[in-house]
Formats: structure tokens, sequence, C-alpha cells
């Protein structure tokens, strides 16, 4: 089996993060690593990668997915972030199961 | 002004940049000046450039949550401690070593022993810095190039010059390429690191296979004679989620021309190593890139002025160190020396030492042998020149009760790297976990009869530092969700090793909750003496099974093991602290 390919410390944006693999004939949850990055070199874009605990996943073969963003594309993610995280954080709050 | 703005624009990368700025030699000037005047006085917005510039004198600032406190790398060539220079370290340690956490196992106050035969402190403040480099260098011993990007300790098998089956001695040759290139202008400033092995001993105990330049012992025939040499290998190391072995690049080189081989190497990789990017900077990067073969033709057509010999014949079928089989695995227990006399090397339980226990050692080592000692790559120590009819007397000592040269095999094959702890980059608590491990399986698990030796390495993330690649069992910092909680756990491999045929471990299991590790890895030790063909050793049963079978052989269970770490250990600022959140962390250290 091979070695995870994302190297995880502590810089790594998520060492632990809920993720699910699904395709047709195939829907998993499992574990897996989440970084956020851009080239140390005259940086140019945002790199968002994502890597799941291949163990789990028999139909797929080890493999990262990266998504290479502009800036304005990372903060417009960023932005959706912001705003989901809100309304989860004020429906924990209020109680409300946004019925 | 206009020079830095065209510094700035050229530069590959930050820490290129921060090193054309000031680098090498002339960084101690300024380590100085900032000792005197106080650590505050390092404007915050260059810290990052002066903590990447510190490391060249041995220092990496600490952990967040630990400002102001740095770890000091001592650099001992080859492992070889010369008399009294234990005792200097044990007094460093005892009086600097010191801080605001206080370790549960260890104290406060202790050294480690590195897998590259170098010794660690912790809490060292800046202002001390000047003292202790005053006390180490009087006494022969030095931080410089002990981290940073250029020449590191230069490792090998630590008994050279006495080991009774080294085929030719090495350490006038590592001495030789200390002195040539430490605190050399022309090597100081490489595109990363550069590590180094030379072995004179046909066991392996040199690790060259996961160094960036390894010098092997081999025989070659000169003017019809057989010399002994070494065979050359570049572009091994475990870094980076892609670990290499070196690879041979058909050269042999007498003793006296190590130097201008190395050093031409060096340059090789320090004029076409990618500055670019850092994580690519590795000659090991290089080498997949160009192939050997263009490595020796580059050596040969612009480094060297002398034709170079092709490999003479190595002697890598009789390696046994790290290999998981034969007769010497590491180096400890009594060996004898050459000159009659003997070498004992001592279990060091991840290479930690308290600093009263290096000043008791350092006193026997001079009671019953010459006062020096070695350090190993296996985080163990080995006093050496013991007559024979002190043997027994010095083996006798209580001290040798806690690091002993019979220990249990999972005493002995435990290595473990520094963790969050102290380590910016580690993501799990690891020293005193594997202590932990080790004395669990020590009381609840039986190895095989014939099976004298284990080795499990714990890293706290994929830097490797604890090189767990290359161990029987592989343990690597990770988080799980447990009950519905985040807890600390560890991937684990299997199955690594060095020897003729090195190979690294296959990675089977991801994120075993830490307090599942001890039950999992006797579930696997039960299944491998039940099922193991005669007498076949660990690696190779883990061989011949598919990565199927052994993570169902694997199988993580919870036992009366009780891990008292299992919270996230890198959002404290000290693990062991009563109150250990990170915004209850000490401020930098007032200067004195």
């Amino acid at each position: 089996m091979s070695d995870r390919l994302l190297r995880v410390n502590a810089y790594t944006t998520l060492d632990l993060a809920d993720v699910r693999a699904r395709g047709h004939d195939f829907d998993v949850n499992t574990l897996g690593v989440v970084n956020v990055t851009a080239p140390r070199k005259n940086p140019d874009h945002v790199t968002l990668q994502v890597e799941i605990d291949h163990t789990t996943v028999e139909m797929l073969p080890a493999h990262a997915d990266e998504v290479t963003l502009s800036a304005s594309e990372a903060r417009t993610i960023a932005d959706d972030l912001h705003s989901y995280a809100d309304r989860v954080e004020n429906a924990q709050s209020s109680g409300s199961d946004d019925a | 002004m206009f020079l830095f703005l065209v510094i700035n624009c050229i530069m590959p990368t930050d820490v290129e940049r921060w090193k054309s700025e000031v680098y090498g030699q002339e960084i101690r000037e300024h380590l100085f000046e900032f000792a005197e005047e106080g650590y505050d006085t390092i404007p915050e917005d260059e810290r990052d450039a002066w903590f990447e510039r510190f490391k060249w004198w041995g220092l990496y600032h600490q952990r967040n949550g630990q400002e102001g406190y740095f770890m000091m790398r001592i650099g001992t060539p080859n492992g070889v401690m010369k008399p009294g220079q234990l005792r200097v370290v044990g007094e460093i340690a005892s009086e600097y070593a010191t801080g605001p956490g206080v370790n549960p196992i260890f104290g406060d106050g202790y050294a480690d022993f590195t897998t590259r035969q170098s010794i660690q402190l912790h809490w060292i403040e800046l202002s001390d810095i000047p003292d202790i480099f005053e006390k180490l260098e009087e006494n022969g011993l030095s931080t410089q190039q002990a981290c940073g990007d250029s020449w590191r300790n230069i490792v090998g098998n630590p008994v050279a010059g006495k080991d009774a089956r080294e085929v030719i001695d090495a350490w006038p040759v590592i001495h030789d390429l200390n002195e040539t290139f430490k605190g050399n202008d022309d090597h100081s400033n490489l595109p990363r690191k550069w590590k180094v092995s030379v072995t004179g001993t046909p066991d392996g105990s040199g690790q060259g296979d996961i160094n960036d330049l390894a010098f092997e012992p081999a025989y070659k025939t000169i003017d019809g004679e057989e010399t002994v040499g070494f065979n050359v290998r570049v572009g091994g190391g475990l870094a980076r989620n892609e670990p290499r072995f070196a690879r041979d690049i058909d050269v042999w080189v007498p003793p006296a021309d190590v130097s201008t081989v190395a050093g031409g190497l060096s340059a090789l990789f320090r004029d076409n190593g990618d500055r670019e990017d850092r994580y690519n900077a590795r000659i090991k990067f290089l080498v997949d890139e160009w192939g050997a073969d263009k490595v020796r033709e580059t050596l040969q057509s612009e480094y060297v002025d002398f034709e170079l010999h092709t490999a003479g014949r190595d002697v890598r079928e009789e390696y046994t160190y790290n290999t998981g089989d034969g007769d010497r695995n590491d180096l400890i227990g009594v060996h004898e020396q050459h000159d009659g006399s003997y070498f004992i090397g001592l279990n060091v339980l991840v290479g930690r030492m308290g600093a009263s226990d290096v000043l008791e050692l350092a006193d026997l080592a001079s009671e019953y042998g010459s006062g020096e000692v070695r350090l190993s790559q296996r985080q163990n120590i080995i006093v050496t020149d013991i007559p024979k009819d002190a043997v027994d007397e010095f083996t006798s000592e209580q001290l040798l009760e806690n690091y002993s040269p019979d220990p249990s095999p999972f005493m002995r094959g435990s290595v473990a790297c520094t963790g969050t702890e102290f380590c910016s980059l580690s993501i799990v608590e690891t020293k005193n976990r594997q202590v932990r491990y080790a004395r669990w399986l020590k009381d609840n698990v039986t190895l095989p009869g014939d099976v004298d030796e284990f080795h499990i390495h714990l890293s706290g993330c994929t830097a490797s530092c604890a090189q767990p690649q290359i161990a029987d069992i592989s343990l690597r910092g990770m988080k799980t969700r447990k009950n519905g909680e985040p807890v600390e756990a560890l991937d684990v491999g299997l199955g690594g090793g060095l020897g003729a045929e090195p190979q690294f471990a296959r990675w089977v299991t991801q994120r075993v909750p830490v307090d599942e590790i001890p039950g999992a890895i006797s579930n696997l030790i039960e299944t491998f003496a039940a099922e193991r063909n005669d007498d076949e050793s660990f690696r190779a049963f883990i061989d011949r099974h598919d990565n199927d079978e052994l993570d169902s052989f694997v199988a993580p269970e919870e036992t009366d093991y009780e891990d008292p770490m299992m919270h996230n250990t890198k959002r404290t600022w000290y693990p062991y602290a009563e109150n250990d959140g990170l915004d209850a962390g000490p401020s930098a250290p007032a200067d004195d």
C-alpha cells in the first residue's frame, strides 16, 4: 500500500476531516486530509488539496485531488465558507433545526 | 534599498533571500548581539528570517507556545565524544536545559541523543548562548552547521577505529571531512541540507543508504593489489513522503581522495540543486532527474581533476545493521575492540537521558574506560575502551539498570523523534508515548525465543526524523475520531529495514487511535509467532503477505494500556503542563 501523498504536519490545515467518496457504484464516508497552500516562489495561485484515506476506499487508487484557484476564486470560496459557517453556528446556537 | 529590492525580486524563495543577506559564519555575530541585547530586540517581522539563520548554528526556535526558547543541537562527528565531553554536555544540560515545563518521565534537564549521532538540548535561552558556546568550544564541541542548509553532522559506524570488525578505519576520513567542510565558505550555503555517511565496517551501521552522500567499504584492485576504500552512493533520504535509497554512481575512492570527491559532489549539489523549491531541493530529486550516470559524468568532467575509478567490490551482502536479521542489528551489548578491550552499547530508551545520569555515566566511562563515549544512529550510547576484566563490574553498575546492555527487544528497538513536546512540525506526542509503549510491550508481549531485536520507530509527522520507514513497525503521527472526539492516532507501516536489499515499510493501516496501538502490535506479533515459517524473520514474514492480509494482522484493540495524551497535544503550549492551553504558555524569558 502506498504512502500518503500529502505531507501531514502541524502546518497542515486539517489533519482530520470527515470526507465522503461518492461514485455511481460506491458511497463511502471516511476520513481525510485537507490542506490549503500556495507556492513559495512567486505565488500566483492558491491550491486546495484533499486526500482521502485510501485504506478505507477500495474503489479508488491512492490519490490526492488538487484544485488550483486564483486569489479571487480562493476568496469566493472563503466567503462561502464563512457564510455557511455563520449559518451553521447560528443554527446551533439557536437550537433550530432550520426546518 | 535598491540592492534589497533587487535581491527581493531575484531570489526564488524567502529562505534563499534570507540566506543571501546573512548566512554561514557571519550569523554568529548577530546571534551574539541579540543574546547581549535581549530576545525582544529581534524585530518581530524579522524573526522568521533570523530563526532560519540560527539553524546554521544549531538552534531551532521551539514550538508555538514556547516563545523565546530554543533547541540546541550539538554535532558530534560520527558520534565520537572524546574523554570529558560527555561531562560537559551533562553540565550544560543541568545548568541551562531547564524551562517552565517539566516532563513527567524525564524531569527537568535532559539530553537527547539523535538518529544522526548528535545531541539535542531544550529550553535554551538566547542570553545563555554565548556562555554555552564558550564552554562547548573550550572542550572541542560545536553546534556549527548542526542544522541549516549545509554539511550536517557526518555519521557512520560510531565505533570507527575501535571495532574489531572494521576493514578500514573511517574515523580519520570523517575527521578530515569535518575539518574541511565545517565553516567552509564554498560549502556553507547549499540548496538544502547535506547529509553524509562514511563507514569502514561491513555491517551497514553507517546507514549510508538513507544519506545524501554515502561512502561504503569496498575493495578495488589497484596496480595488482587489492585495496580497501569506499564505493560512493548518492541521493538517499527519507523526508517529504518520497523516500529514496542512495543510488550507486559507480565510483570507488581511496581514503586519500574522499575529501576531493565529497567536495566535488557537494559543489555539484550547490550548483545544480533546485533553489526554486525547497521541497524539491534535496539531491535525491536531482539524481531522479539526471540519473546516476549523469551525476558521475558531471562529477568527472566538472568537479574532479583525476580519473575516477569505477566501483569496487562491495560488502553489502554482509550488512546486518537494522536489517531485522543477523547478529548485529544495533550496537547494544558487549563487543570486542581490535585492541582487545571492549565497547559496550547501552540502551537509552528513545535516546533521552537525564542530566544527572549523563554526569554519572561520564564518571563511569572515565572510571572503567578511557572516558570516551560514542553515539549511535539508534539513539543509544556506547562506552569504549573497557578492559576485559572490568566488563562484568561495569555492566553491574546500578546506573545500567536503566541503560541496559541487554535490554528487552522492545526497549532496545524503540526510536522516537521529539514530538509535540517541543517540535513545530509534529502533530502527536512521541517520546513519552514510545516509552509507555515499550514498557507495556515488555510486560505483556512475548516474541518468539529466537527474536532478540524488534524495531519500532515513532515519528510525529511525515518529516521522518525517527526514520519510521526503516523499522519493523513504523508509526507516524495522525489524528482520528474516537467516540466522537478527535484523538491522536498513528499510521502503521510494516517491514522496513536496511541491508543488502533495503526496503521501506509498507503503510498498511491508517489512523489507529494511540491507545489501541499496543493491542495492535500484540495481535500482530501473535500472528507472526503462530504463522511464521520455522525461524523466519519478521521482515521476511511481512514480505510474503499482501497489504490486506497485513491490515488484518494489525487488528487495533483496546487493552489495559492507558494513554494520558489522547487529546490534541498540538494545541497545548506544553503537553504535560497542568494548565496546558496555548494561551497559558509562558512569556519569553526575561533577559538576565
